[in-house]
């Protein structure tokens, strides 16, 4: 048999390396097994059926970024794991759950993964006590999930209120206490939003708006719908539409229906994300014609603030606030 | 070898004359100018004809001023100018690829477009057209550079032959149209810009000044593609017959990508990737006037423009209140067009 040729050599070393690569990280991967539920457990009912949590949690990782890491960050948990903001977002504010999420990093979370991208083999690699995310994200990988760890899954807006999230992860976690102090912390925030601005709340129709250049829209499911609904403003017409509807498509409009649209809105709760569509706005003469707008009774938010827990729901508040201070 | 070149260079179909080309030409017009019109006076939002004719006299209120100005006059001459760029580039496409179903994309200069978007968006933050427009630009010029390198090394000579010039176009898309997928999938925002943007749209607010550079480029385009149009009606009966009437194959095909790379680089710069125009336009055009490029160029550019404002007159209505980006109204009606077309040449040369 002849000897090889330099070039077969080097193919057959070639594959021999991607074998032992192969094999070297199925050997890494392998290597973080299941924590399992061993020892002390505790048994809790989720939108996905009934989960066995360990007693003892020592690791979380999330998968949807907002709901699921506002709770985790909002009860303390040992958060290891997260879903990454894409740079290109163009995020130009600050998060709600940025200086929590800040204050994680330092203790050792790390971004796994891009949202929507979830990595099974970074998850694996980290070997949590728990993964507590939305149904949406745990459904179409439950079973890779299951056989890597315990799984806590939440509802999405349409399925539960974060409320009743928070007390689920609270009860799976041993930190009801924790949720129920945070419930009734918003619930006192509403209140002496309430009364503080009874007046302004009783006489400003407000509308929370998401405005691109492609169009505008408002969203009745969406958390900042939510809060100001808790705390009860009067809505302006496009708003009310979307809050009868709040299962539904958001309720859209074209770029030429912005002034018809909004035109009743005393206060625009505006969601914009990126800065060159802040800037943008101001030179769309149907914007500056808004009356809200000519008043100046105008407060930005983005869309981390569509959803979210405890924290994002008072960051909400906050901006109500401040939208109220300005009327 | 194909239809294009079945009916004698320069003459209408039999029985039509200059009078008969004359006559759909000015109704062409005609019905640009209406559909422009109709651009200005229909939209997702209601507005009365004495609300309009109060903002031509100077009277107008904010509202009505606003979306006239801001959005239906920017949108309505994106659509004209973007529609007979597209048209055109087609025809110069088919012609020197003389391949019937030839359009913008089969060269790789759309692929090349979108490859600098998303470069734009992933890596440049880039959000709105404005941010756009150079980027789209520069990717038709590349695409366009790299096909036809590709295509004379593949030729093995100082022209390229349609055919390796469609090859390489073809391989070419590919290949950039890989690099976008990639960056796509590893960013999801990209893709949601990015998804506007391919698709084709002309909502928002849209300034014209912004635009200039890429109104100027297609301008440049539409006169250098008439001037061209002699060019196409030799090539159409062949290399060597184009070759034995004086004309440098090498140099007329760089004169025509230079004008592809022109228009389509500035079509998408003002509204995205819109499919199926360079298709559609050419061969209505050719079914009422015959293939003669002197004709079939300029008659070409007014229906692509028609064909577009239509198509987005048609998208602000028919989601009301919000709107169906052009690019979708297009792709409805251009693929049972595209279709009808494949059945009626395979019959044709038959």
């Amino acid at each position: 048999m002849p000897s090889p040729t330099p070039l077969r050599r080097n193919i057959v070393l070639a594959i021999a390396s991607i074998g032992a690569s192969a094999l070297l990280l199925s050997g890494c991967s392998s290597a973080a097994a299941p924590s399992g539920a061993t020892g002390a457990t505790r048994t809790v009912d989720t939108v996905l059926g009934e989960a066995v949590v360990p007693e003892q949690i020592d690791s979380v990782i999330v998968l949807e970024g907002r709901r699921d890491t506002d709770i985790v960050l909002a009860l303390e948990l040992p958060l290891v794991g997260f879903p990454g903001r894409d740079v290109s977002d163009g995020y130009d504010i600050e998060a709600p759950l940025t200086e929590l999420l800040d204050a994680a990093i330092a203790d050792g979370a790390e971004e796994l993964f891009l949202v929507d991208e979830v990595n099974i083999e970074a998850i694996a690699q980290k070997a949590p006590t728990i993964v507590v995310s939305r149904s949406t994200e745990i459904v179409p990988i439950k079973d890779q999930l299951d056989a890597l760890t315990t799984v806590v899954a939440i509802g999405n807006q349409a399925e539960t209120t974060w409320q009743e999230d928070l007390l689920t992860v609270g009860e799976a976690t041993g930190t009801t206490a924790k949720a129920e102090e945070l419930i009734a912390a918003y619930d006192a925030r509403v209140l002496e939003i309430q009364t503080t601005y009874a007046e302004q709340i009783a006489s400003t129709k407000v509308v929370p708006l998401e405005y691109s250049s492609e169009k505008s829209d408002v969203g009745g499911g969406r958390l900042q719908s939510i809060v100001l609904a808790d705390v009860g403003v009067l809505p302006a017409e496009a708003f009310a539409e979307a809050l009868s509807r709040p299962n539904e498509n958001n309720v859209e409009f074209s770029p030429e229906q912005t002034l018809t649209a909004y035109d009743d809105a005393d206060a625009i709760l505006a969601f914009v994300t990126t800065a060159e569509t802040w800037a943008a706005k101001d030179k769309d003469d149907l914007w500056t014609a808004l009356p809200a707008v000519i008043d100046g009774q105008v407060v930005r938010a983005d869309r981390m603030s569509h959803d979210g827990g405890p924290i994002t729901a008072m960051y909400i508040l906050d901006k109500l606030e401040e939208l109220y201070q300005g009327v | 070898m194909t239809i294009l070149a079945e009916t004698p260079l320069g003459d209408a179909p039999a029985g039509r004359g200059y009078t008969h080309r004359g006559r759909w030409l000015a109704a062409a017009i005609v019905l640009l100018a209406v559909s422009f019109v109709g651009g200005l006076v229909i939209g997702s939002r209601d507005l009365p004809l004495s609300a309009l004719w109060a903002v031509a006299l100077g009277a107008g209120d904010v509202e009505t001023t606003a979306i006239l100005f801001e959005q239906r006059i920017p949108r309505t001459v994106i659509a004209v100018m973007g529609g007979a760029a597209l048209a055109v580039a087609g025809v110069l496409i088919q012609g020197h690829t003389r391949n019937p179903l030839a359009d913008p994309g089969l060269l790789g200069v759309t692929a090349g477009s979108s490859l600098c978007v998303v470069v734009a968006i992933a890596f440049f933050g880039a959000s709105t057209p404005a941010g756009y427009l150079w980027f789209a630009f520069a990717g038709a010029a590349i695409a366009a550079i790299v096909v036809t390198t590709v295509g004379r090394l593949a030729g093995g000579r100082r022209d390229s032959s349609p055919a390796t010039l469609v090859l390489a176009g073809t391989a070419v898309s590919a290949i950039l149209s890989a690099v976008s997928g990639v960056i796509l999938l590893l960013s999801s925002s990209t893709l949601d810009l990015f998804r506007f943007w391919t698709v084709g749209s002309l909502s928002g607010v849209r300034d014209l000044s912004v635009l200039l550079p890429a109104f100027a480029c297609i301008v440049v385009g539409l006169v250098v593609a008439i001037g061209h149009s002699s060019t196409l009606d030799a090539l159409s009966m062949g290399d060597d017959t184009a070759r034995s009437l004086g004309r440098n194959l090498g140099t007329s095909r760089g004169v025509g990508l230079t004008a592809v790379t022109l228009l389509v680089g500035g079509a998408v710069a003002c509204c995205g990737s819109l499919g199926f125009v360079g298709l559609i336009a050419p061969h209505a055009v050719r079914a009422m006037v015959g293939p003669g490029h002197r004709w079939l160029v300029p008659f070409s550019a007014v229906v692509g423009g028609i064909l577009v404002v239509i198509a987005d007159i048609i998208g602000r209505v028919v989601l009301h209140p919000t709107e169906l980006p052009v690019g979708v109204v297009l792709a409805m009606v251009g693929t049972p067009f595209f279709l009808f077309m494949v059945v009626r040449i395979r019959k044709a040369r038959a």
